[in-house]
């Protein structure tokens, strides 16, 4: 009888290591996949801070690009499934202006009087504080000489982040006046007792509207319990749904072109938080983005200064012994931009925007491991966004003066069309392949908005085989109508193109297909730059 | 066994999963790929707690906030409060603040508490020791009114000062006659401030005694009660005390206060030093000055000019004492002179910078000094006798404030280098 047992035995331990051995297949039925597997629950994660100053030490010591591994964190054809980091909105269906304008959401807007549990003073002076329905928000103020500047800039960053895909807070623009105001006996400032005099110092600082009120940000407390910020390297070592390493990442890596086009100069982990959120029974843990007062004009509660974009806070060796030996007489070409003299808008242009080049302030480990590929992605996002919809985001700063918002629809508009400049050269920017007709068509993303004139492509067909990813020519391919043996193979075959340019060797896209009983369906997507 | 473990194996297999509640994917798929892989993880699963280096810093960087912002105790960086000994109506931004060391006592630390009521009624002491063996003690109970934007206060100091430059008086003075003198200033003083929220405006006035003891030191020069006598250096001889009382108004339209990059600032003040000891030494104190900044290539480039005054009037039986007398060269005043180079009645000075950033945070000046002391205050407008100086300089920028500033000055009379926790105006 042992000897029965014995190689049902050895089947059963191959059954159990299947999804190990299955690495070897490149495609499963279920490919390509729109969203992660339903995370396992965690528990009792570690409460981790992370510190400035070692972040941006840390971060500091090596500045340059690091391009290495492909992204994790994809599926088939090369996107970033939902997750608890990323949902794809815009780029993959077009949002409304209702939408888009609503972001992460309009419903729970602090409702006075509000209950203030603590305050900060400092280069960003605010305060915590309770609603009259005991909803908590962190709030935050626009200085004296730059009114609606931070304010502005937190709630348009947020719902573009959030149409993007990225988990935002609620942040809402609040005008209250004084009377509106209690203070908590708990409430703490500088590690005493909060009071009415500090709250008052606190509102001092920002400027009145209406001769009586003024103007904050109220960013609703995110859902779930807070577990501290996530870094941009590594993974967190107590959460099962953690496998990819952060700075490999699609999502991180392709936010580099989101953070240039915003210009959210202050992206690093300090700007992050993760909540155990409970959900279908499960506690799992959400990556949210935080704080977006240093993006478009806007360095916090100051305009957004000059270097910021274009060198890290911590110079290289050669940038700054030039500017000390030559006692500043000739300055960078950043140096030199022209800004709009608009208090509520800061600095933000469009003229100098190089997005390749632009930098946060001290370096990002996901976004010096960027690939072309990670770019694309991100850059097809960012075109999705029209002049109406970034318009329509852009009045949600609600500026007094509507110039604002046409300066920073047309600069955005003129930074995203850089963006797709630059990043659809670095790829053949083909994109929406279907099959329709017996014939593969797709969408050449740079002709689509206008970036490029009208280009032809040339295919070559293989036969792939899904265990050995060999990829064996088709004789009759020339074109992009469908070979016979494609239309004529069994259900479950596998097919490829690679698409090539004339003139461009390096770039090609390989599009594999998979013959389905109804029909042939785009599995996955590759490309070589 | 092997027949055992077969079933352990099958059991395991069918029922890991439902007894974790998951819906598990179809092991032959993308989904129950990744999620053997989160399987994987959540059996190795350890605290995510920083390591090595982030940990070791984490633990320096909790000391260290405990130590400086630890409630109630925290270090006290008893930097400059005015570019002028205590108790001269200063030209800088707060001279109604409690007042730190006099320039020249050396880097001064020392405890600061503070209790503050709900109703906004603090009161705070603090204590400082230098390394030359100066020290100050201070008290002060504040009363901030939100309403009116007002903040009164009451507020005791001494202050000991042990070693005090001083040349002589008047521009002539020679720099081989440098001496040293200690001085003690006790004051008690009433003080209120009103700066009305979104404005530009500062008011403020004081009065208060201020109670001064002048005497001999030791160190590497003479004393200055050895070298001067009564008609060279007023009030050595004897000591006296004053009722202070005093009026500044600000104008305000810098971007920032501390490490400003555009606008202007300009400064009023009017001091009466009414001596009730001897009837000796009552005078009238004016000061004056005035900021402006040149931001260009997007504020890297900074052209910042500062001129100031004070001027003091006397009847003719009075006189001003050499130690309330303001003073040109230091860190603040014709840089390329020594610390309190130049003593008279009344100064004027002006000084040009040039800054660039090298890169963030890391700034660079050139600078020029010039000033002058005289007798008079209706001499205020003869240059001869102007002295000057120029420099290069180096500055460590927090965000809104200098945090540290090395400038070397050159003058005729050398080469001086000074370095400071504080801006220059």
């Amino acid at each position: 009888m042992g000897s029965i047992y014995r190689p049902v035995l050895v089947l059963t331990l191959l059954f159990w290591t299947l999804p190990e051995c299955g690495l070897s297949q490149k495609y499963f039925p279920d490919d390509p996949i729109e969203t992660a597997p339903p995370p396992l629950p965690v528990t009792k994660p570690f409460v981790r801070d992370i510190y400035r100053l070692y972040d941006f030490l840390n971060n500091s010591r090596n500045p340059n690009r690091l391009p290495g591994l492909p992204a994790g964190a994809i599926n088939t054809l090369g996107d970033v499934p939902d997750s608890a980091w990323f949902t794809n909105r815009h780029g993959r269906w077009r949002m409304s202006r209702a939408e888009l304008q609503r972001g992460p959401g309009t419903d729970h807007a602090p409702v006075p009087p509000f209950t203030v549990m603590g305050g900060k003073t400092g280069v960003t002076p605010g305060f915590h504080m309770r609603d009259s329905l005991g909803r908590t928000y962190f709030a935050k103020l626009d200085s004296l000489n730059y009114a609606e500047l931070t304010t502005a800039a937190e709630v348009i960053a947020s719902k573009f982040l959030y149409a993007i895909g990225y988990y935002t807070p609620e942040n809402y623009i609040v005008t209250a006046s004084l009377s509106d105001f209690r203070i908590s006996k708990h409430a703490t400032i500088n590690s005493r007792r909060m009071t009415w005099g500090d709250l008052c110092e606190i509102l001092n600082q920002t400027p009145l509207s209406n001769h009586s009120s003024f103007r904050l940000l109220a960013s609703l407390e995110l859902q779930g319990q807070a577990i501290g910020p996530f870094r941009f390297k590594g993974t967190r070592s107590d959460d099962p749904n953690d496998t990819v390493d952060h700075e490999n990442r699609r999502d991180l890596r392709g936010f580099h072109v989101f953070a240039a086009w915003l210009n959210h100069t202050d992206i690093n982990a300090i700007n992050t938080l993760d909540t155990v959120i409970h959900e279908n029974g499960t506690d799992y843990i959400r990556h949210h983005l935080i704080d977006f007062g240093s993006t478009l004009g806007a360095d916090t509660t100051w305009p957004k200064d000059a270097r910021h974009g274009n060198e890290f806070d911590l110079p290289q060796p050669g940038e700054a012994l030039s500017k000390i030996i030559g006692l500043g007489l000739f300055p960078s070409e950043w140096e030199k931009r022209k800004f709009p003299d608009i208090a509520a808008l800061g600095n933000l242009e469009s003229a100098g925007f190089q997005p390749d080049l632009w930098k946060p302030i001290y370096p990002n480990p996901a976004f010096l491991r960027r690939l072309p590929d990670d770019e694309f992605w991100a850059a097809k996002i960012v075109m999705a966004f029209s002049d109406d919809d970034i318009r329509a985001i852009a009045e949600t700063g609600e500026f007094s003066d509507a110039h604002v918002v046409d300066y920073i629809t047309k600069t955005l508009a003129a930074r995203r069309d850089r963006i797709g400049r630059t990043y659809f050269a670095k790829v053949l920017p083909l994109d929406n392949f279907r099959v329709q007709n017996s014939e593969l068509q797709f969408d050449d993303l740079a002709v689509k908005y206008g970036l490029a004139r009208r280009r032809y492509y040339t295919p070559r067909w293989f036969s792939l085989d899904n265990i050995t990813n060999a990829r064996t020519p088709l004789p009759n391919g020339v074109d992009f109508q469908l070979p016979a043996q494609i239309t004529n193979a069994a259900a479950g075959s596998y097919f490829s193109v690679v698409i090539r340019l004339a003139g461009e060797a390096r770039k090609t896209v390989a599009v594999d297909l998979r013959k389905i009983q109804t029909g042939i369906e785009v599995v996955g997507i590759e490309r070589t730059w | 066994m092997i027949k055992a473990l077969l079933a352990a194996l099958t059991v395991l297999m069918t029922v890991t999963p439902e007894l974790k509640g998951q819906d598990v994917p179809p092991v032959n798929s993308r989904a129950g790929l990744e999620q053997a892989e989160q399987r994987k993880k959540a059996a190795v699963l350890v605290p995510d707690e920083p390591r090595g280096a982030e940990r070791v810093f984490n633990k320096g960087q909790d000391i260290a906030e405990k130590f400086f912002y630890g409630y109630p105790f925290r270090l006290h960086y008893c930097c400059r409060i005015s570019n002028l000994p205590i108790g001269s109506l200063t030209t800088s931004v707060a001279p109604l603040e409690l007042g730190g060391l006099p320039t020249g006592s050396g880097l001064a630390i020392g405890p600061f508490a503070e209790w503050r009521s709900s109703s906004d009624l603090s009161f705070n002491l603090y204590g400082a020791g230098s390394v030359n063996r100066s020290y100050l003690g201070a008290a002060g109970l504040h009363k901030y009114l939100p309403s009116q934007s007002l903040r009164i206060s009451v507020e005791g100091a001494y202050a000991n000062a042990k070693r005090i430059d001083f040349y002589g008086e008047g521009p002539d003075s020679v720099e081989s006659n440098r001496t040293l003198y200690r001085r003690e200033e006790t004051s008690a003083t009433f003080r209120a401030r009103w700066q009305p929220p979104r404005e530009h405006l500062v008011l403020g006035a004081e009065i208060g005694g201020h109670f001064y003891n002048v005497g001999p030191t030791s160190g590497r020069f003479p004393s200055t009660d050895a070298v001067f006598g009564p008609s060279e250096a007023p009030g050595i001889d004897e000591q006296t005390n004053f009722l202070r009382s005093g009026a500044i108004i600000e104008l305000d339209f810098r971007n920032v206060a501390q490490k400003p990059t555009k606008g202007t600032h300009a400064f009023l003040g009017f001091r009466r030093y009414s001596d009730k000891t001897k009837d000796k030494y009552s005078f009238n104190r004016l000061s004056a000055a005035v900021e402006h900044y040149i931001p260009f290539l997007n504020e890297k480039r900074v052209i910042a000019l500062h001129a100031a005054t004070q001027l003091s009037y006397h009847n003719d039986d009075q006189t001003v004492p050499f130690y309330l007398q303001p003073t040109l060269g230091g860190p603040f005043t014709l840089r390329g002179f020594g610390r309190y180079r130049f003593y008279d009645n009344n100064a004027v000075e002006a000084t040009a910078e040039y800054w660039w950033e090298a890169s963030k945070g890391f700034e660079w000046a050139l600078f020029a000094d010039a000033g002058r002391v005289f007798e008079k205050p209706g001499n205020i407008g003869r240059l001869s006798q102007l002295k000057t100086a120029a420099g290069l300089g180096v500055r460590f920028n927090a965000r809104e404030r200098v945090a540290l500033r090395i400038d070397t000055g050159f003058s005729n009379e050398g080469v001086q280098t000074w370095v400071q926790f504080t801006g220059l105006f």
